[in-house]
């Protein structure tokens, strides 16, 4: 369960102070899938990061009683000196997670070969996120957050991260930022729009995407 | 993770310290050993520039007979100091990447930097006097001050270097000007004479800053007859639990505006 408690998130712009959220209680319960639904600079990637724990609110708490995940398939961390496995070893110490087996599930998730033992830096792109994808799915998290869900690899490659995906989800609940319909409609079931600092709760995620689109259409 | 027990959570606080000083010492000086010298070198080519330009200008250290050993065991306290202090300083900003993952906090960034700085100069020093004992043998060693100095150095330096990545964080202009401010600290900090020395308005003056006290401390433990009689341990414990606690506090207080962006 997350829950949200009377959450303040603001930041200045130019001497002007924006809301992202203002005064904002909800609950989160196991079980939900949420879907993370507003215009562009709404906040979406915020409140994500806010639920995450990796910027505090201005004012309220968020409270978590659950394991919740870093960004699906974040890359940002990997320090390109370092080889694959090294940061996978990483990412395992840091929750706590069997090392070995981490480092295994994910030479064998992400398919990089000998590449797995060659630093970072030389990898393309599309290595690199096979290679976040695999950390991300190495470890079992009650939540998983996601900003826009990105296609990864290959035709072959993508398949299998859907599978995985998909058998994680029996398990794990997600939350999501999207533009896309579809894959709202695909992994939530229920919705938040966010407009102008203030967030709707939805338990339908359909109605959460007619909100969104109507509030579109107005503006 | 707010239902886990108190051992619980340090021993996961302890596993993501250990990760941090194991990914920093694979690529704090990029992933070559090369890179690791620089930690050595720094403080043999300044002993090495000391000695030789005293030696032309003086003919004996003011303790002992050796400019180098005289120099060396203050410059290596001096350094013990100044190397946490600036290694612990900008502890967040290398780190800042990893403060994505939400189980990483500013404070453990600080946690690991000093845990490293520890393990390193432990070697550093190991070699520099190791080394420095076939060059100009040392008559005998107490370790008691020795040690006791580089723990306040290194703890110092750490309460220092924690309070500064705050203010360094608020202010970039307080981070230029504590640079200058700091650069000839060595100076006034007894690391190429002795306080006694000195006359008597700039004795008590010089006697305010901590680190002549930590090299007179250090010192003692290479000259068996060296008394350092203004060493104040009051004066030094104090200030460094003060510092440490102070700047651990900060860090923590500010861990909201640590972990966005830099203004």
């Amino acid at each position: 369960m997350i829950r949200l408690d009377r959450v303040t998130k603001s930041f200045k712009l130019k001497g002007e102070t924006r809301y992202i959220a203002k005064d904002v209680s909800f609950t989160i319960p196991r079980g939900d899938s949420i879907g993370l639904l507003g215009r562009n600079g709404a906040g979406k990637s915020t409140l994500l990061r806010l639920i995450a724990g990796t910027i505090k609110p201005t004012s309220g708490r968020i409270i978590r009683r659950a394991n919740v995940s870093f960004p699906l398939g974040f890359q940002g961390s990997f320090n390109g000196s370092l080889t694959g496995e090294q940061n996978v070893r990483f990412v395992a110490r840091i929750y706590g997670h069997d090392t070995q087996e981490l480092v295994d599930y994910v030479q064998d998730f992400a398919e990089l070969g000998k590449s797995y033992q060659m630093p970072v830096k030389t990898y393309s792109s599309g290595m690199k996120a096979r290679l976040a994808f695999g950390v991300s799915m190495g470890i079992n998290f009650d939540y998983y957050l996601v900003d826009e869900i990105t296609a990864v690899g290959d035709a072959n490659f993508k398949k299998k991260c859907q599978q995985v995906f998909r058998r994680k989800l029996q398990q794990s609940d997600i939350i999501m930022v999207s533009h896309s319909n579809g894959a709202l409609k695909e992994y939530c079931t229920t919705g938040v729009v966010l407009e102008d600092g203030s967030l709707t709760y939805f338990p339908n995620i359909d109605d959460a995407i007619s909100q969104h689109n109507d509030n579109m259409a107005r503006r | 993770m707010h239902s886990e027990t108190f051992s619980n959570a340090l021993r996961r606080q302890l596993a993501i310290a250990f990760a941090l000083v194991v990914r920093e010492m694979t690529t704090r000086y990029g992933n070559k050993f090369g890179g690791y010298m620089w930690a050595v070198l720094d403080p043999v080519l300044f002993i090495a520039i000391m000695t030789s330009v005293f030696s032309a200008i003086a003919h004996v250290p003011p303790l002992g007979r050796s400019f180098t050993l005289f120099f060396a065991t203050g410059y290596a306290a001096f350094y013990m100091y100044r190397s946490t202090s600036d290694q612990v300083s900008s502890a967040v900003e290398a780190n800042r990447t990893l403060l994505n993952y939400p189980v990483v906090r500013p404070y453990d960034t600080v946690i690991g930097r000093v845990t490293l700085q520890v393990a390193t100069l432990f070697v550093v020093n190991i070699i520099l006097f190791g080394s420095l004992y076939f060059l100009v043998p040392f008559p005998s060693i107490d370790f008691g001050p020795i040690l006791l100095a580089s723990l306040i150095a290194i703890a110092l330096g750490a309460g220092v270097g924690a309070a500064n990545i705050v203010w360094f964080h608020l202010s970039s202009t307080y981070q230029q000007v504590w640079g200058i401010i700091n650069r000839p600290a060595f100076i006034v900090s007894g690391v190429f004479f002795l306080p006694e020395s000195m006359p008597p308005p700039y004795k008590e003056l010089l006697l305010w800053n901590p680190l002549v006290h930590i090299v007179g401390l250090f010192r003692k433990g290479f000259y068996p007859t060296y008394r350092a009689d203004y060493v104040s341990m009051p004066y030094l414990v104090g200030l460094t639990i003060f510092s440490i606690v102070f700047g651990l506090f900060l860090v923590w207080l500010f861990d909201a505006q640590l972990r966005e962006q830099q203004k």
